[in-house]
């Protein structure tokens, strides 16, 4: 293998595992926030509508 | 009270995220430096008189290795402040600077194999640097699986911390074992008097230090964001459970 073969293998390692990584937890934080969201709505919901009632 | 819940939550995604203005500034130094690392690794810098072209690993295997070892002080650093205060965000802190210290330390190993087939003929050799780095990997590698073998928070965060102190010895053997023993691996060229590296390639290697750090603070800082909606979501899934057992 040339020289520049090697330069390029080293430098796309770098660059696919530091950007990988941050895709990774990026996505993952957004599926939190989803999952966050979809249960606060869960757990608003019947106290939203017990306060409905109440009016 | 539920609509404003719902407004905080809203997922602001990678183009609504860079409307906070600390993000989006944190974001364009990221990209400056990152750009002008690159541009120096390659064109600024000036090709070695025996590597030639392949020498340039340098400028991401050195800032890789720096980053790892400022990575485990870190969570060192966050151990400690969590024993002494009791403050989860330290422990957030030091767990997601150890999952990034591995990632930095896995590049190392890459591009010094790399590197070190292209001089030495072999990808990996069982040189005092190379065993003593794949060590400080696996300590690491076990601080995070300690994290996910251990059910209790409590547990879970105390015990990390140890292990995080603890661990963080692994960084000066690796550092002086270039000195202690004998070694194929180059001594520092940058700390060792008279190192004989020429200014550009020194400057070059300054930048690309700057940029991967400027790197890690936007990964820490995703990081334990992460860290941080996960716990919400752990403490709000039990609170549903419980209502749940109360209705039923």
């Amino acid at each position: 293998m040339s020289d520049l073969l090697y330069l390029f293998i080293g430098f796309s390692a770098v660059w696919i595992g530091i950007f990988g990584y941050l895709v990774y937890v990026t996505g993952r934080v957004r599926n939190v926030r989803d999952e966050l969201h979809d249960l606060r709505g869960q757990l608003d919901a019947p106290q939203a509508g017990r306060e409905a009632s109440s009016h | 009270m539920s609509q404003v819940r719902t407004s905080e939550l809203a997922r602001p995604g990678w183009l609504g995220a860079l409307r906070h203005p600390g993000t989006a500034a944190l974001y364009a130094l990221l990209l400056l430096s990152m750009g002008l690392a690159l541009f120096m690794a390659f064109i600024f810098a000036p090709a070695e008189r025996v590597q030639a072209e392949v020498y340039r690993l340098l400028f991401v295997h050195v800032p890789s290795a720096w980053l790892a070892f400022a990575a485990f002080g870190v969570v060192a650093v966050g151990s400690v402040m969590y024993l002494v205060r009791g403050k989860s965000r330290w422990d957030r802190l030091a767990l997601a600077s150890a999952e990034i210290g591995v990632l930095f330390t896995t590049l190392t190993l890459v591009t010094g194999s790399v590197w070190g087939r292209s001089v030495w003929g072999v990808w990996w050799q069982w040189d005092p640097r190379l065993t003593t780095t794949l060590i400080m990997w696996f300590i690491y590698v076990s601080y995070l699986a300690l994290r996910a073998y251990i059910d209790d928070p409590n547990a879970r965060q105390r015990m990390a911390s140890v292990l995080g102190i603890v661990g963080v010895v692994s960084v000066p053997i690796v550092w002086f074992s270039v000195e202690w023993w004998r070694s194929l691996h180059p001594t520092p060229s940058v700390t060792s008097p008279g190192g004989g590296m020429p200014r550009e390639m020194l400057t070059t290697l300054m930048v690309s230090v700057a940029a991967f750090t400027v790197f890690y603070v936007v990964l820490l800082r995703q990081r334990m964001q992460l860290e941080l909606a996960a716990t919400e979501l752990g403490s709000l899934r039990e609170r549903l459970h419980e209502r749940n057992e109360e209705s039923a």
